[in-house]
């Protein structure tokens, strides 16, 4: 059995976990990157684009940033909390953000399709619904991610509990940014 | 007085003899070697811009009519090179990093005094570190 560490390696000057997850977010950033250029390339192509503040309700998105930005504040001050109970003081806040931000989402889905705004509408509907669904479904991993180290910290180690909280932490500034870049992109532009 | 020292310490620390004991015939100091690699490197990325001709022979919008098509792949190329070029360099910079650390410690040997560092614990009092069974 491999053993787990979370020393900081000397040849690499980060812990195993840090490590491994930059290696996550890089194929993350690959996955969104390929998905932005597909969207330069159709609006760039497209004889008409609308403006995402026309098509869009512009208040859910802005709802959304907050509870984002609280939800990663939340994650981030997680990072420097004596496991267990300041752990799960933090996580549960944040998981509860994140379901907060799927409930608003699935509520401006719900306004959109009444409105017969779905993906087969435009070309610019569908990017919109594969970035944000995408983006969603990153929300909902970090939820269960989020409720699985709360479920953990009181069986392992502390320190095991704190490398796996400084992973989310850096996966969920990732996940804000993502939003941050699809807020310009498809609500503000 | 000092000068001169000096000067004779240069000269016996660079002199052929010392070289070869420190980096045997036919093999290349490892500052050498590295900077070989970048100038092949940099040779290799600058080619292209001696032959515009097969640089232009982009099998997607070569010879196309210039519209709003061909305006969107070149954005849509651009947008994706860009990002690639920033994960690779993010990945190159973590192996010159870990290159220069694994040297670094090659060199330096162990010191049994020091408090290993702990990483996830080092912002956390009384936190025990150690290796941790799964």
């Amino acid at each position: 059995m491999i053993p787990y560490t979370v020393e900081r390696r000397a040849d690499t000057g980060v812990t195993n976990v840090t490590l491994g997850i930059w290696l996550f977010l890089a194929s993350e950033v690959m996955l969104f990157g390929a998905l932005f250029s597909a969207y330069a390339l159709l609006r760039t192509a497209a004889p008409a684009w609308p403006s995402g503040r026309d098509v869009l309700d512009l208040r859910f998105a802005l709802a959304n940033t907050v509870v984002l930005l609280a939800l990663g504040w939340f994650v981030w001050r997680a990072r420097t909390a004596a496991p267990p109970a300041g752990t799960r003081r933090r996580l549960w806040p944040a998981a509860a953000l994140g379901l907060a931000f799927l409930v608003v989402k699935s509520l401006e889905y719900r306004g959109e399709i009444t409105a017969g705004l779905v993906p087969a509408t435009s070309t610019f509907l569908a990017t919109y619904f594969v970035l944000t669904g995408l983006h969603a479904l990153h929300v909902a991993a970090g939820i269960v991610a989020n409720l699985w180290v709360v479920a953990g910290a009181g069986r392992v180690p502390p320190a095991m509990t704190l490398g796996r909280t400084a992973a989310l932490s850096l996966y969920w500034m990732f996940v804000d940014v993502v939003w941050i870049v699809m807020l310009v992109l498809l609500y503000l532009s | 007085m000092t000068r001169l020292t000096n000067l004779t310490s240069l000269t016996r620390a660079t002199s052929p003899a010392r070289c070869a004991s420190v980096h045997p015939v036919g093999e290349r100091p490892p500052a050498r070697r590295r900077r070989t690699a970048v100038r092949i490197a940099a040779l290799a990325v600058a080619l292209p811009a001696f032959v515009p001709a097969a640089a232009f022979a982009c099998p997607i919008c070569f010879q196309a009519e210039e519209n709003a098509v061909t305006d969107g792949v070149q954005v849509a190329v651009v947008v994706l090179v860009a990002i690639t070029a920033a994960v690779l360099a993010g990945c190159a910079t973590f192996l010159v990093r870990f290159l220069r650390r694994s040297a670094a410690l090659d060199e330096v040997p162990p010191d049994t005094n020091r408090a290993p560092r702990t990483g996830a614990l080092d912002h956390v009092a009384g936190a025990a570190p150690g290796p941790v069974p799964r």
